[in-house]
């Protein structure tokens, strides 16, 4: 089932590089990101059984992998970051608790509230660590302020 | 002197049109800001110094005892397109290193505008593609994947529908999301098999999710881009209510 899940990660985010018009020659390797984010997803639940860790580590490592690739191939690293979190995004949860909202469960409701926000907060970090990561690996200086004026 | 002082307004020319390309076509602040500083940096002995919002590029090209150019885009038009970043980003690159005259680069980006690498059924293909696969990533069978394939070519065709009409994008995006709720749950209730509606609507919603406004919200707020990044915060915050609304509505009337 898992393989399958996989799979199913790599064909929805090469899909979703249709319509975001990802560049024709890297949506294979957007597709894979997107399977390597739910691989280390699932590995990370079975793990620590916490679907908030398990979202930090596959956000973490599809950053990686992104600004590993981005290097790699001289594009910017959104072609590759921006499908390869789409399998983490929590639709499920924000179902959840609008279902239970209107089945008038508002403590079930409440908790997938609160778990959309922690696993939204995991996602940023995530991406705030991968980023921060290779800033610090950069070479060239950002930008720089006017000295003159 | 005078050739110049053209010189000056060529590659102002060539900047802005990269920067507003590549916001208008969904590249990080920061980003664009680089961009633009490092196409300027080619004119010599002078300094710049852009400040881009989600709506707009100001630039300014600082010359000694010279007035300072200074350059005003206002972006309207808001839609994501990678290819578009990555070609942008690669003139730059090219122009940067010096292998493309300033002239060429000005040619090439007359023309970007126009640019779509996939037709229409492949713009589709990405909205019903990503429905039916994300129904099977969150636990779905390949039946439900099945079935919300064509929930997910209902929901690229009203998309489209939608995006001629003027509606604003909230209520767009709750509409959409309704309409396929209700279609989930009454394919759920008519075929005498077992079909898992809740996998399936999650699944159909997944193309009008914010993943993506999220993640560049995001990296705006990391890069100090406070302004653009909580513009796009509230974007991505107000996409998702109108989602969560519009399956509430569905779950309601199907």
């Amino acid at each position: 089932m898992n393989v399958i899940q996989v799979i199913a990660a790599f064909i929805g985010v090469c899909c979703y590089g249709f319509s975001t018009e990802t560049p024709r020659r890297f949506i294979i390797y957007a597709g894979i990101g997107g399977g390597f984010a739910w691989m280390c997803y699932l590995i990370a639940f079975d793990w620590l059984q916490s679907v908030v860790f398990a979202n930090f580590i596959g956000a973490f490592s599809v950053g990686i992998y992104s600004h590993v690739m981005a290097r790699k191939m001289k594009t910017p690293v959104t072609v590759f970051l921006l499908g390869g979190i789409l399998p983490l995004v929590p639709g499920r949860q924000i179902y959840q608790m609008v279902y239970y909202l209107i089945a008038q469960q508002n403590t079930l409701s409440a908790n997938n509230l609160i778990l959309t926000l922690n696993i939204a907060g995991a996602i940023a970090l995530a991406i705030f660590l991968a980023d921060t990561i290779f800033i610090m690996l950069k070479k060239e200086q950002p930008i720089q302020d006017v000295k003159d004026l | 002197m005078k050739s110049r002082k053209l010189d000056g307004y060529q590659i102002m020319d060539i900047a802005i049109k990269a920067g507003a390309i590549m916001l208008e076509n969904g590249a990080e602040t920061y980003r664009v800001e680089d961009t633009i500083h490092h196409i300027l940096k080619l004119y010599p002995h002078s300094e710049s110094s852009s400040f881009v919002v989600a709506t707009g590029i100001i630039v300014t090209l600082y010359e000694k005892e010279k007035q300072p150019l200074t350059v005003v885009k206002r972006i309207r038009r808001r839609n994501v397109n990678l290819n578009m970043i990555y070609k942008v980003n690669s003139l730059s690159r090219k122009l940067c290193a010096k292998e493309m005259t300033l002239d060429e680069a000005q040619q090439q980006l007359r023309f970007l505008h126009f640019e779509k690498q996939y037709g229409a059924i492949l713009n589709a293909v990405g909205v019903f593609g990503v429905s039916s696969s994300f129904t099977v990533l969150v636990g779905g069978t390949l039946l439900d994947a099945v079935f919300t394939l064509f929930i997910g070519c209902f929901l690229a065709i009203l998309l489209v529908g939608l995006e001629a009409t003027k509606i604003t994008k909230f209520f767009r995006t709750l509409l959409s999301a309704a309409m396929v709720t209700i279609l989930a749950r009454i394919f759920a209730d008519l075929f005498p098999i077992n079909l898992h509606d809740d996998q399936m609507i999650i699944g159909s919603i997944m193309p009008l999710l914010p993943g993506m406004v999220f993640t560049n919200a995001i990296r705006d707020i990391l890069y100090g881009d406070y302004t653009a990044g909580l513009a796009r915060m509230t974007e991505a915050v107000l996409i998702a209510a109108a989602v969560a609304l519009g399956v509430g509505i569905g779950i309601f009337i199907g």
